[in-house]
């Protein structure tokens, strides 16, 4: 069965700082205050100190995981080809998704940098169909654009939706 | 209003598929009908109208007046700014497009290619036939979350005629385009619309109200006019009633759930006849015509080209009968109610075949109606489909314990109430798991069967489908199962399919069966990256 073999192309390999930054972003102040919240508790002395303890250090080892740990088996599992007929796409990591769009299909097709994306250098590339978007996210930006154009010169011009 | 004839102004021919092409009417800038103003003032204060009805209810004597004000501001300013928007808007066609120039402060201009246009619908509400106008939605061909449909909310029906010829382009295709175009703008600007194929009679409009299983809905509108109730009876009534009252008794709960549940039915088939009273089928060429409905008439006006899927829906209380309804998925349509892509909403199973070979040719799929001829699911699958509703029956129950416990008066025994359901939920795990099923016809239609509740047969060829996925979870992929899901352009619910728990195997060959088919034999790569057995039986049902 050839499709279950993976798509052979990876993401670069720097979307994986921009993804563990990110994550970063996001996770820290929500532990901050989890901590302060049960910093505060125990000095309520409403809060054992040993429970508060092993609460602080679930929180931390959680906020690793996601940091640390998630980021790095996003970028193993994201995988992609630019076919002659069909993108074909396979990102997740507890659930794993296969996407094959034809190219036939794709109506228009987009590379986009957000702030911290272009710090890195990297850029998205987002393929617009009939029936919705997807998004190659984290590629270098010259292998983003080469990728844009390949992809608007396989899907050429549609007559018919 | 800038009442104009149509001046009949040929323009430069449109560059299309078919030889011949078809000459345009070119229709002069013009407004709405100035009914507008107040047709969608009401219909944005009515936004407005209930928190403000609640607030009157709720609230003090002392504050009505400072509301009243409120919401005569509130309609003053309304009024006004649609009297603007009203001056500011224009349409017109020109040039094989439609240019739709509007907006008060940001000034905004919408030029659709005709070719883009999917489709042209006319409806009335009570107020717009109170004005003698009616309301003309243009669906446009831009997939996407953009609101891409241009609206006219008030012209008069002549205008709309006009328009609809105007905007009526020849049908890409046919051998004879010029006598087709010229048939096609004879059907589509008048009285004449096409061949009638099937109507609802009475009979079919009652069982469908009373099969509709539209209980959903219909118990929130019961559930609120039981409170406003509520709000209206002086309390001290109340408290009469609830001296007599007999208490929480078991007995009383069952009377009040069986009045709660007719009232909730009765307003279902109350509003499946105001929908679909008077329906009717028609087709002319390649359009299908699609009218009903007694307050609130629509007309829609379906290209057949632009049908993606066709589903079959046979619910719960259907089914038993051999009764469904049918949808059409068409590009641009699903976004508003559920009426919207309504093929016809009530007929026998054994009548769906006949009526999809005269409507929608090219998804009549015998496999469609042919419990044998889909492939079923692996038996592992059968625990997974139980088990998913059983888990979520637990779920509710601990939650309703939960509360049970919380609320002091309450006995904590009344939490495990939802384990009732546990038996149902079953049952309906075993039934989806039955229902679920799938095909590849010989026309290169995917044929996807499954159940939710109703029991919903989708219609695919494979040449619409935009997006193909192969979903496994972290279970699924320990019992080596899957979720296939496919897209076809359609805005709403319709739009996305899945199958869930089939085997790996059979989600992974679907993914590539479904393909395209591989224009240039040199594959770039070393490797199997063009199948061999797949492709050649399928080659010549590609698109042309």
């Amino acid at each position: 069965m050839v499709s279950r073999l993976p798509p052979s192309e990876h993401l670069d390999p720097r979307a994986r700082t921009l993804w563990r930054l990110s994550a970063l972003f996001q996770t820290v102040p929500m532990a901050i205050s989890i901590l302060a919240g049960v910093a505060l508790l125990v000095w309520l002395d409403r809060l054992p100190l040993p429970l508060a303890v092993v609460i602080a250090v679930a929180v931390l080892a959680f906020a690793t995981l996601i940091v640390w740990t998630v980021p790095d088996l996003l970028w193993r599992r994201w995988r992609y080809d630019i076919g002659e007929n069909e993108v074909d796409l396979q990102h997740g990591w507890l659930t794993v998704t296969r996407t094959l769009i034809p190219m036939t299909r794709v109506q228009h097709v987009d590379t986009r940098r957000g702030p911290l994306q272009r710090r890195f250098g990297l850029a998205s590339v987002v393929l617009f169909t009939a029936a919705g978007a997807s998004e190659i996210p984290a590629l270098a930006d010259a292998v983003a654009d080469a990728a844009r154009d390949r992809i608007a010169a396989l899907a050429n011009v549609q007559e018919d939706l | 209003m800038t009442e104009a004839a149509p001046t009949g102004d040929i323009a430069e021919p449109e560059e299309s598929a078919s030889v011949a092409a078809a000459p345009t009417v070119s229709l002069p800038p013009r407004r709405q009908h100035p009914a507008y103003i107040i047709i969608s003032a009401v219909r944005s204060l009515r936004a407005l109208a209930f928190p403000l009805l609640i607030l009157l209810l709720g609230g003090g004597r002392d504050g009505n007046s400072v509301i009243l004000g409120f919401g005569a501001a509130a309609a003053l300013i309304g009024v006004a700014s649609r009297a603007l928007a009203w001056w500011q808007f224009r349409y017109e066609v020109s040039n094989g497009e439609l240019r739709v120039h509007s907006g008060v402060l940001a000034r905004q201009d919408r030029f659709v290619p005709l070719e883009r246009i999917q489709a042209l619908d006319t409806g009335e509400t009570p107020l717009q036939r109170l004005f003698g106008v009616v309301g003309v939605r243009i669906e446009t061909a831009a997939g996407g979350a953009a609101a891409s449909d241009v609206r006219l909310d008030a012209i008069t029906g002549a205008e709309a005629d006009l328009l609809r010829a105007s905007l009526a382009v020849a049908p890409t295709g046919s051998p004879a385009a010029g006598d087709a175009a010229r048939a096609s703008t004879a059907t589509v600007d008048g009285s004449d619309r096409g061949e009638l194929i099937r109507t609802l009679s009475r009979r079919e409009l009652l069982v469908a109200g009373a099969t509709s299983g539209r209980i959903g809905p219909a118990l929130a509108v019961v559930s609120f006019g039981f409170q406003l109730i509520d709000d209206i009876v002086p309390e001290r009534l109340w408290e009469r009633v609830a001296m007599q009252a007999p208490g929480l008794t078991f007995r009383g709960i069952i009377a009040a759930a069986l009045v709660f549940g007719l009232a909730a039915w009765l307003l279902a088939v109350g509003s499946t006849l105001l929908t679909y009273s008077g329906f009717e089928v028609r087709r002319g060429g390649d359009r299908l015509f699609v009218s009903y409905g007694l307050l609130d008439r629509r007309r829609s006006t379906i290209p057949l080209n632009r049908v993606q899927a066709v589903t079959i829906f046979e619910g719960m209380l259907r089914q038993p009968f051999g009764l469904a309804s049918i949808r059409v998925e068409s590009a641009g349509y699903g976004r508003d109610a559920a009426g919207s892509g309504m093929l016809f909403p009530l007929l026998r199973r054994a009548d769906v075949a006949d009526l999809l070979a005269q409507t929608v040719p090219a998804f009549a799929s015998a496999a469609a109606l042919d419990r044998d001829a889909l492939s079923p699911l692996p038996r592992r699958a059968l625990s997974r489909y139980v088990l998913g509703g059983v888990w979520g029956v637990l779920g509710l129950t601990a939650v309703a314990l939960a509360i049970a416990a919380l609320v002091p008066s309450v006995n904590w025994r009344w939490g495990l109430a939802p384990l009732i359901f546990l038996p149902f939920a079953a049952l309906l795990g075993l039934l989806r798991f039955r229902d679920t099923g799938w095909a590849i016809d010989d026309a290169a239609r995917l044929i996807a069967r499954g159940r939710i509740v109703a029991r919903t047969t989708t219609i695919a060829p494979r040449r619409r489908l935009q997006r193909r996925e192969v979903v496994r979870g972290p279970l699924q992929r320990r019992a080596r199962l899957a979720t296939f899901r496919f897209a076809v352009a359609a805005g709403g619910r319709g739009g996305q399919t899945e199958i869930e728990h089939l085997d790996e195997a059979a989600a992974f060959a679907l993914l590539e069966q479904l393909g395209p088919t591989v224009r240039h034999r040199t594959s770039p790569r070393p490797g199997p990256a063009a199948s061999p057995g797949a492709a050649p039986d399928l080659s010549s049902l590609n698109q042309a």
